[in-house]
């Protein structure tokens, strides 16, 4: 046998076995490497899933932001046990798009799916939206928790990986504002300085880029914010002058220059602490968290689709008694076409007393409850409207011209330095619901004082006609039951005497004129217009080139309605030997009404009275507060919202330098007005509701200030809780919101509840 | 006297092998020389050698493999682990924000916490202002000194949320979430503040103030992090060689709540 045969072949044995043993370790560490590639590969699954379940959030919010009614299951005022009830849906906002592919059932669960570019995986998603039934605090009144809070699921699948994600989305309304700006909320303030602080009473203030407090300039006392609510900004909180402030809790303090965003490490939030807990703070910036309430931009589809109810269209061109073209222009846009919409001056309370004034004429009586009109003209608004919930959106500007939804039988009463109006307004008797929403700028129009002194002009007129019929000897304290008595309440009676030809010498002049034989009364009527007892009276009425005459009376261009007016209180005078209440009415009426005709009918004309009666009116306030006088006031009680970037003068300091959407005052032709004001007159803004600025669409003119002369408004505002809870018949409809996410929860999912999810 | 026929090996001068044999003639006997073991020797060294460095290499490339394997697994852990707690917090209670400016100087965190997340439930069952509407589930995220100088990272929750419908609550829970990190930063960061001079009017007025926080994507609710790992296994000690360092960052999906908004 040889052995050098059998013992060749040995070194392949071992190169086997070395191959072997590494093909082991090698096949080891490919099944490894299998088992990570496998992991990551789920791991990316998974990933993508959560994207497909995001997209799927985003697309709902996208849809909620359009359709501010938008759920899936229920409906968005009544919780849901469960997710029964698939809700229809009536439009879309969102529609398909590079990646993203929409199913847009008719009902219930929201469905579409994304497709990843490059790796052309897709991943579906399935969302489902409903309100959370949230009980409602007793400690906020300016938010209702019980329609605040939706509950959002959303599932997402890629393959055999399923994400889902529940999210809680907070549902922020205007309504809940009283100054709210989506760019910057500047609380200096612009008109006069003042010597006591302003109020600035309940509800949340916001600005989604700052919040400014401070003052017009080291002149002015500031403002006090008083029953806040909250105060909070996502940006920046700015203080530049120590402003006191209160809280609903009744905490107090003071918010302090160097306890700002600029100095962060003395910011003071103002925490309210329960059993340990933080249960609100009220003041916060961006780093504190002050969250983003930002509303998205307004899809007037919402309101021009809607069906209960539907809307009253106001197309140009159309017009109807107490809407049509307007002679009045804003300065800034002359070649813009204004359209006027007078209300009633009257408050209507009763519905029959509705369906006999001026309405649009397609609007039927059974829509006086709560009725929607939509405007596609700019829109100068003023009056009473007939309705108990009014909503009026507008595609354009809408000026506020005078008093809106005002009783003009409510009375003033302010505290002194008109800080607070100690008289709750009450809904069907002072005011009406109202909420007025502009894709352009809502500015306020002071140019016409007659649309908001009437009330106020009606206690002069009357006082100053009695001046002119008592002579001399009249005691001026005798003035006060019979034309400025006090006034204590809207539905209180009218508490005015009559003028006596005891206390009216001239009165007793024409009463003493005589009547018998009854053929005389009538020549002694016809003679009453030139009759010396009346002389003071017919040139009260007459025009008149010296200004320092001009300035005591209240001139009328008409004469033949001069004469009218003063047969018909001479009349009155010479029969009865009184002035009944009553039959001053009618002549004041007449008055005003003639007026009115002057300034529409005729090209503006400084010699009218209603130029110099605004700085008769405030000395006369002033020198008998909480009387039948009343302080020149235009008064607008209505949540304001309207859309325009901020683009006028502005100073991000104090000073006198800040612009608004305001007005007046000044001589303007196209406006057709001249200055009834001067610096030391007084005018208030009284405004009741929330201001609110989304500040998301392009503004059209820049304001500089030239249009304003708003040195003699003085701002009050305060917050109105009709639009939250409570609001019942005086709740607007479809008032807009935002949604924002506050609670995040995502979780692996089985691919069996995807299916299952519906 | 034998001669030596130096005939070509395995071939006989006078014919075949087999024919030599049987016809008696004497064929040259067979073997190697010495140059030829020594030779055959030494490249059977070589071939030994090879295969041994080969052998090793492998172990040593696989081990590699494994702790590279290794750290992207922790990597990995922890990606998902943090982003999971980031995206469904309300908001970081620790660390507070730091300047956009101080940022390159952030040193990195030693054993103890890194961070902590806040998250928040409501719970509609009960009427506000009562605090138990709003239950909140606290994680920290701690770095603990392993044995062989790395770090491991360690999650504690604290939660007012029963993990089940009925279950206990509030609860504590532990939980490792990887090892191997050799150093870890976790921050957010905010704008210098602004502060007014006299810079006035409506054209500067982007200038001199900016975005929101949410709205720019930064500020309070975007968490950065750079965390470090090393391969673990390769020995007592603290590696010194970053395997692999990850720079980024996570928003918060939810935002601080009150019980009372």
């Amino acid at each position: 046998m040889n052995m050098y045969r059998y013992s060749s072949g040995q070194a392949l044995i071992v190169v086997l076995m070395i191959a072997l043993i590494l093909g082991i370790l090698i096949g080891a560490v490919f099944r490894f490497q299998q088992g990570q590639i496998h992991l990551l590969s789920r791991s990316a699954k998974d990933y993508l899933a959560l994207c497909a379940a995001e997209a799927g959030v985003h697309a709902v919010l996208a849809e909620m932001k359009a359709d501010y009614q938008f759920v899936t299951h229920g409906t968005p005022y009544i919780p849901l046990k469960g997710w029964s009830s698939p809700a229809k849906h009536k439009y879309w906002l969102v529609g398909d798009a590079d990646g993203l592919q929409l199913d847009h059932a008719e009902r219930g669960v929201y469905t579409g799916r994304i497709t990843m570019k490059r790796t052309r995986i897709t991943g579906e998603f399935k969302v489902r939206v409903k309100l959370a039934g949230s009980k409602n605090s007793v400690d906020t009144k300016t938010v209702d928790e019980s329609h605040r809070y939706f509950v959002l699921e959303s599932i997402g699948n890629v393959g055999d990986a399923c994400r889902k994600v529940e999210a809680v989305i907070e549902k922020v309304t205007p309504g809940s504002f009283m100054q709210y700006d989506g760019q910057v909320l500047d609380l200096a303030e612009l008109g006069p300085n003042r010597l006591v602080p302003g109020i600035v009473r309940r509800g949340r203030l916001y600005g989604q880029e700052m919040l400014k407090v401070g003052k017009r300039g080291p002149l002015d006392a500031g403002l006090e914010l008083l029953d806040m609510e909250k105060i909070s900004t996502p940006g920046y909180f700015k203080t530049t002058a120590g402003t006191r402030v209160t809280f609903r809790n009744g905490k107090s303090g003071h918010l302090k220059p160097d306890a700002d965003s600029d100095l962060p490490e003395g910011f003071e939030t103002f925490p309210e602490v329960g059993m340990g807990k933080v249960l609100t703070q009220f003041v916060l910036d961006g780093m504190r968290g002050g969250k983003s309430e930002k509303f998205p931009v307004l899809n007037p589809d919402y309101w021009r689709k809607a069906r209960d109810p539907a809307p009253i269209i106001l197309l140009p061109g159309f017009s109807f008694k107490g809407f049509g073209p307007s002679k009045w222009r804003n300065p800034a846009k002359p070649a813009e076409v204004v359209y006027d919409l007078k209300f009633p001056d009257k408050y209507l309370t009763n519905q029959a007393e509705a369906e006999d004034s001026s309405k649009p004429s397609d609007a039927s009586s059974d829509d006086r409850g709560k009725t929607l009109i939509y405007s596609m003209v700019p829109l100068r608004i003023w009056g009473n409207p007939p309705f108990k919930a009014l909503t009026l959106v507008c595609e354009k500007d809408v000026y506020i011209a005078g008093d809106f939804n005002q009783n003009p039988k409510n009375p003033q009463n302010w505290d002194l330095g008109w800080r607070e109006y100690d008289k709750k307004l009450e809904n069907g008797t002072d005011k009406n619901g109202v909420m007025v929403i502009s894709l352009g700028r809502i500015w306020f129009d002071y140019s016409n004082p007659l649309n908001f002194l009437r009330e106020e002009l009606k206690t002069l007129l009357d006082y100053e006609i009695g001046m002119r019929l008592g002579g001399n000897e009249l005691n001026p304290l005798a003035m006060v039951p019979i034309t400025y008595p006090p006034r204590f309440g809207t539905t209180a009676r009218d508490m005015r005497l009559p003028m006596l030809a005891l206390n009216f010498n001239k009165i007793g002049t024409l009463f003493a004129l005589p009547k018998t034989p009854p053929e005389v009364i009538p020549v002694t009527m016809g003679s009453l217009l030139v009759h010396p007892a009346l002389k003071e009276l017919r040139e009260y009425f007459d025009p008149t080139s010296d200004p320092a005459a001009y300035k005591q009376r209240f001139c009328l261009k008409g004469f033949l309605a001069r004469q009218k007016i003063v047969e018909t209180i001479g009349g009155a005078c010479y029969m009865t030997g009184a002035l009944l209440p009553f039959e001053r009415d009618i002549a004041i009426g007449m008055i005003l009404e003639r007026m009115e005709k002057e300034m529409d009918d005729e090209e503006p004309d400084r010699s009218l009275g209603i130029w110099n009666a605004c700085d008769r009116l405030f000395k006369l306030a002033v020198k008998n507060p909480r009387t039948g006088f009343r302080m020149p006031e235009m008064t607008v009680n209505a949540l304001l919202i309207d859309s325009a970037e901020l683009n006028a003068r502005w100073d991000s300091l104090d000073g006198t330098g800040k612009v608004t959407n305001e007005l007046g005052n000044i001589d303007d032709k196209l406006m057709r007005c001249f200055r009834y004001a001067g610096d030391d007159t007084r005018v208030i803004l009284r405004h009741h509701g929330g201001m609110i600025h989304l500040r998301n669409r392009k503004a059209d003119v820049f304001l500089d200030g030239r249009l304003r002369e708003d040195q003699p408004i003085i701002r009050r505002r305060s917050w109105d809780s009709t639009f939250v809870r409570g609001g019942g018949d005086y709740f607007p409809p479809y008032p807009p919101a935002a949604f924002n996410i506050i609670t995040w929860r995502d979780e692996t999912a089985a691919v069996e509840e995807f299916k299952a999810f519906e | 006297m034998t001669r030596l026929i130096l005939v070509p090996r395995g071939r006989c001068a006078a014919g075949t092998p087999g024919r030599q044999a049987s016809s008696g003639l004497h064929c040259p006997a067979r073997g190697v020389t010495l140059v030829e073991i020594m030779i055959g020797f030494a490249l059977f060294l070589l071939l030994l050698l090879a295969v041994y460095r080969l052998f090793f290499a492998e172990i040593r490339s696989i081990r590699t493999a494994l702790e590279h394997i290794g750290v992207n697994e922790n990597a990995r852990l922890f990606l998902s682990q943090f982003a999971n707690d980031v995206r469904n917090s309300n908001r970081v209670v620790f660390p507070s924000p730091v300047m956009r400016e101080v940022v390159p100087k952030l040193i990195c965190t030693g054993e103890g916490k890194v961070c902590t997340f806040e998250g928040q439930a409501l719970d509609f069952a009960v009427k506000p202002p009562d605090e138990n509407f709003l239950k909140l589930t606290t994680v920290d995220w701690r770095l603990v000194r392993a044995k062989d100088g790395t770090f491991d990272l360690v999650r504690d929750i604290n939660s007012e949320v029963p993990t089940r419908p009925g279950g206990p609550a509030p609860w504590r829970g532990t939980r490792a979430v990887c090892g191997g990190v050799k150093d870890m930063v976790v921050y957010t960061e905010i704008r210098r503040p602004v502060r007014f001079g006299s810079v006035p009017g409506l054209p500067l007025k982007s200038f001199i103030i900016t975005e929101p926080y949410e709205t720019d994507g930064t500020g309070p609710y975007l968490v950065h992090v750079r965390i470090t790992f090393v391969r673990q296994g390769g020995g007592s000690g603290a590696r010194s060689d970053a395997a692999h360092t990850i720079r980024t960052c996570f928003a918060l999906r939810g935002r601080p709540n009150g019980v009372n908004p």
